[in-house]
């Protein structure tokens, strides 16, 4: 079965997967039973790259399975186990030291420098000693072809993913940094030696082929060739050969129990097809056979020479196997900086918002070491942001505790049960309903805010004696719903019982400020009163009883003493209580009122009190004591703004003017209160109408004087404004009452 | 017994004329005008031995009045000069300058022992 629908690369599912293995085993096995000759004395099996590839994809025990079986063959060529038993042992070395970041070729290159050329070293020289440069050669070749083999297969490794777990073959996308320069770097160098070793091995065989030709050359031209005694052992000396080569005369029928003697197995006399001549042993066990003719032939070893021209080939590939060593030792080293560099780069990723890091690790590739330097940059600043998160988070949840601060979402008011009904958003539990019961008192001015987008309302807590506080502010009213979508409810510290006592004090702390103008009200008919008693008594103690005069005398003090009663009924009336209900009035009189009471003050400071009402106004439902206490309270500031101004300026002589002028334009009457003094101060100028707001000296200003004036104003649906002159010194108090509204 | 010239600058028509009459029941010549200008007039025509004036008149204060009849006369009242107001709060600068010119502020309501006091003084100082 076979899907090619896999969108990151080609997928194979192997739905019979023990006889595919075996099958794939079978395959391996027979192409690791061929013999492939590179050149004269280096041939190669592909056994290791099979059981490599195996122990990657499938783990160890098929590894081990896969270099049994494909080196068996081995076992049937050369008659021992050794192949065998170095693939195992193979196999267990790249487990034991090679995890998966690890590239098979390094270890295998050390695994055969050590293990593989010391075993070679063993069994070569079993059962008879071999000649050290063949056995060398011999090593390097196993060396280089292994860990070819090996770096080959690090290359599929690279490409090829196999996902036993899914039956899946996959392109590999990422791949391992470490993996492939190492793999890399021994294709190239182990390449570049063995194709230098292949080089020289052919040349070796070419000139072993011509020196077949020179020797035959030399016997025939030895002058006295017939005299040799047969079984007898010369030397034989060419040109360009260095060591002697051993010679002896035999019959052509005692070949094969002479040849021994001279260490030969085989022998060429170059009539052969020449296939032997393509292995090292074939040269080493080789005589070269020369007839003589008359039965009689010279055999020739060529053993000396052969080990001559093999040290050369191993002089040559010494240098290019020191380089391999290097290299490798090398990858190690680059493997150590790899590894510490990525230890590095994951502690300083994995630590990423843990806590600050004062001491910055040091990685050893300088493109780690700059990451690693911008990821605790960025580290200690993300952990500088979240602590003042947390700081924030902590001062939030505070406050939200202190002031029990609850946001609501589908808050309605229950008329009916007298209950403020919501759902409590909390960010850790989520959204819960909850009920909470309203004054009876608070309920009406509940019931009359329904239809109002936005609210902001002070309650009492229902079935309580604490007199607790509410302060509810809910926004975007849902007409079907007849909710409010969203908002928040604050416990408030200062009962509005509390409030209510602070206005009132202001507002006696604003009379405090006409105790002057009070006392000479009052003191005049005091005096008054006193002056005619004593009169009136002296006229007693003269004995002139005229009934006139003595009547005239009590009736003098009958209206002096209802002047001061007067007097303090105006006072009274200014300093209003909470339940200051409204009447019909005209505001005309209102600022009669509120005049009468201030000018003596405006008197007292110089000041021109101006007054333009017109002659008839509708009358207004309003509540009066409010609205003449918000006059008074404007005349009051207009008076101390004046002040102000001669201070200023240094000049007491300015004359101060006060126009209080009422008008209607269209559907509002307009109550305009304009002064000469000193205008806004710019400090105040955007939050006149705060509470607290002041500019006028400490313990003579409360701040809550126009605060006061506006919280009147927004009752009756009026508005209130203050702005400096246009076009002269001082500012008007503007108030506006919407006929619609108040009328 | 020397009678005593009294003015009476008052702005205060009652009070102005229950003090007048009181000052006459002791004794003394007493004469009431309601501002500045009438006073001015009245020492002209005759000079007094005591002066009674209010601090604070409807259009001026008692303190201009004091100081115009005092540049007017050659020598001020022999029984003093004093002003009377029923203002309680007088800030320090206002008590000095009338300390600098009066004989003395009387803080209304006078009580009639204190107007006996200062008539019998204005007698004393008139008779000298």
């Amino acid at each position: 079965m076979l899907s090619v629908n896999y969108p990151q690369g080609f997928r194979v599912v192997l739905p019979y997967l023990w006889p595919m293995a075996l099958l794939a085993l079978a395959a391996a096995t027979g192409l690791s039973a061929i013999r492939l000759i590179a050149a004269p004395g280096f041939e190669f099996y592909l056994g290791p790259l099979f059981y490599l590839l195996a122990y990657r994809w499938f783990g160890l025990k098929a590894g081990l399975v896969t270099a049994v079986a494909t080196m068996l063959p081995s076992l049937w060529w050369w008659g021992h186990p050794m192949a065998v038993l170095l693939a195992i042992g193979h196999v267990l070395a790249i487990d034991r030291f090679s995890g998966e970041d690890r590239s098979l070729s390094t270890v295998t290159f050390f695994y055969q420098l050590m293990v593989g050329a010391i075993a070679n070293l063993i069994w070569l020289n079993l059962p008879e000693p071999l000649a050290p440069e063949i056995v060398l050669d011999i090593a390097v070749r196993r060396i280089l072809c292994e860990t070819l083999l090996a770096a080959c297969a690090d290359l599929v490794l690279l490409a090829v993913l196999v996902d036993t777990t899914r039956g899946r073959v996959r392109r590999v996308r990422k791949l391992g940094l470490q993996q492939s320069i190492e793999a890399l770097v021994s294709i190239a160098v182990a390449g570049a030696a063995m194709l230098f070793l292949l080089g020289e091995l052919n040349h070796v065989n070419e000139r072993l082929e011509l020196h077949h030709e020179d020797v035959v050359s030399a016997v025939h031209a030895l002058p006295d060739r017939n005299a040799l005694q047969s079984g007898r052992t010369y030397w034989l000396n060419m040109h360009g050969v260095d060591t002697p080569m051993p010679f002896m005369k035999v019959a052509s029928s005692a070949m094969g129990q002479a040849g021994p003697s001279l260490g030969c197995h085989v022998f060429d006399d170059g009539r052969g097809d020449g296939t032997g001549r393509q292995s090292l042993r074939y040269w080493l066990d080789m005589c070269y056979a020369v007839p003589l003719g008359a039965g009689k032939m010279v055999l020739v070893s060529p053993r000396g020479h052969v080990i001559d021209l093999y040290r050369d080939v191993l002089h040559g590939i010494t240098p290019l196997m020191a380089y391999l060593g290097l290299a490798q030792i090398g990858l190690l080293m680059f493997r150590a900086s790899v590894r510490r560099s990525s230890r590095v780069l994951s502690q300083a990723l994995l630590g990423f918002g843990r806590g600050y890091v004062t001491t910055r690790p040091t990685a050893p590739f300088r493109e780690a070491d700059r990451l690693v330097g911008a990821f605790i940059a960025a580290n200690n600043e993300f952990v500088a942001f979240e602590r003042q998160r947390v700081h924030l988070m902590r001062t939030v949840e505070e406050l939200r505790s202190a002031i029990d601060l609850r946001l609501l979402s589908d808050i309605r008011f229950d008329a009916q049960r007298g209950e403020l009904r919501y759902a409590k958003i909390d960010p850790t539990s989520g959204r819960r309903g909850a009920s909470l019961a309203v004054h009876s008192g608070d309920s009406m001015h509940f019931q009359s805010l329904a239809g109002q987008s936005e609210i902001m309302v002070e309650f009492r807590r229902g079935r309580d004696q604490d007199d607790q506080w509410y302060l509810l502010i809910a926004r975007d009213y849902d007409q079907e719903s007849d909710s409010w979508r969203y908002g928040c409810l604050i416990r408030l510290r200062t009962a509005k019982a509390f409030q209510t006592q602070m206005r009132h004090s202001a507002r006696l702390m604003e009379l405090g400020g006409m105790a002057s103008a009070l006392s000479h009200e009052l003191r005049q008919p005091l005096f008054t009163i006193s002056l005619a008693a004593e009169n009136a008594q002296l006229l007693m103690h003269s004995g002139q009883m005229d009934p006139e005069r003595m009547a005239a005398k009590l009736g003098r003090i009958v209206e002096q003493v209802e002047r001061a009663n007067a007097i303090i009924q105006r006072t009274s009336s200014y300093a209003r209580t909470e339940r200051d209900e409204r009447v019909d009035m005209d505001i005309c009189q209102a600022v009669r009122n509120a005049v009468r009471f201030m000018r003596p003050v405006m008197t007292e400071r110089d000041i021109d009190l101006q007054i333009v009402i017109p002659d008839a106004l509708p009358v207004m439902s309003l509540p009066r004591i409010g609205i003449e206490q918000i006059i008074v309270n404007a005349l009051q500031n207009a008076a101390d703004s004046i002040d102000t101004r001669r201070e200023n300026e240094e000049d007491a002589s300015i004359m101060g003017a006060v126009r209080v002028q009422v008008e209607q334009l269209d559907q509002t009457i307009v109550l305009n209160v304009q002064d000469n003094g000193a205008g806004l101060d710019p400090s105040i100028r955007s939050n006149a109408f705060n509470a607290f707001c002041t500019t006028k000296p400490e313990g003579k200003g409360t701040g809550l004087g126009l605060f006061v004036c506006r919280q009147i104003m927004d009752e009756v649906g009026g508005s209130i404004a203050i702005a400096d002159n246009a076009q002269a010194p001082g500012a008007t108090l503007t108030l506006r009452f919407p006929l619609a509204e108040g009328g | 017994m020397y009678t005593p010239n009294i003015l009476i600058v008052e702005d205060d028509d009652a009070l102005r004329g229950e003090l007048v009459e009181l000052l006459k029941a002791l004794g003394a010549m007493a004469i009431g005008v309601p501002d500045g200008a009438q006073a001015m007039h009245a020492w002209k025509l005759q000079p007094f031995d005591l002066l009674l004036c209010d601090y604070k008149l409807r259009a001026e204060s008692g303190l201009d009045v004091l100081r115009a009849l005092g540049d007017l006369a050659a020598a001020p009242a022999a029984g003093g000069c004093y002003l009377m107001t029923a203002h309680v709060d007088l800030t320090a600068a206002a008590q000095r300058d009338i300390a600098s010119i009066t004989t003395g502020l009387l803080h209304k309501p006078i009580d009639a022992k204190t107007l006996r006091r200062i008539v019998a003084d204005a007698a004393e100082a008139g008779r000298c």
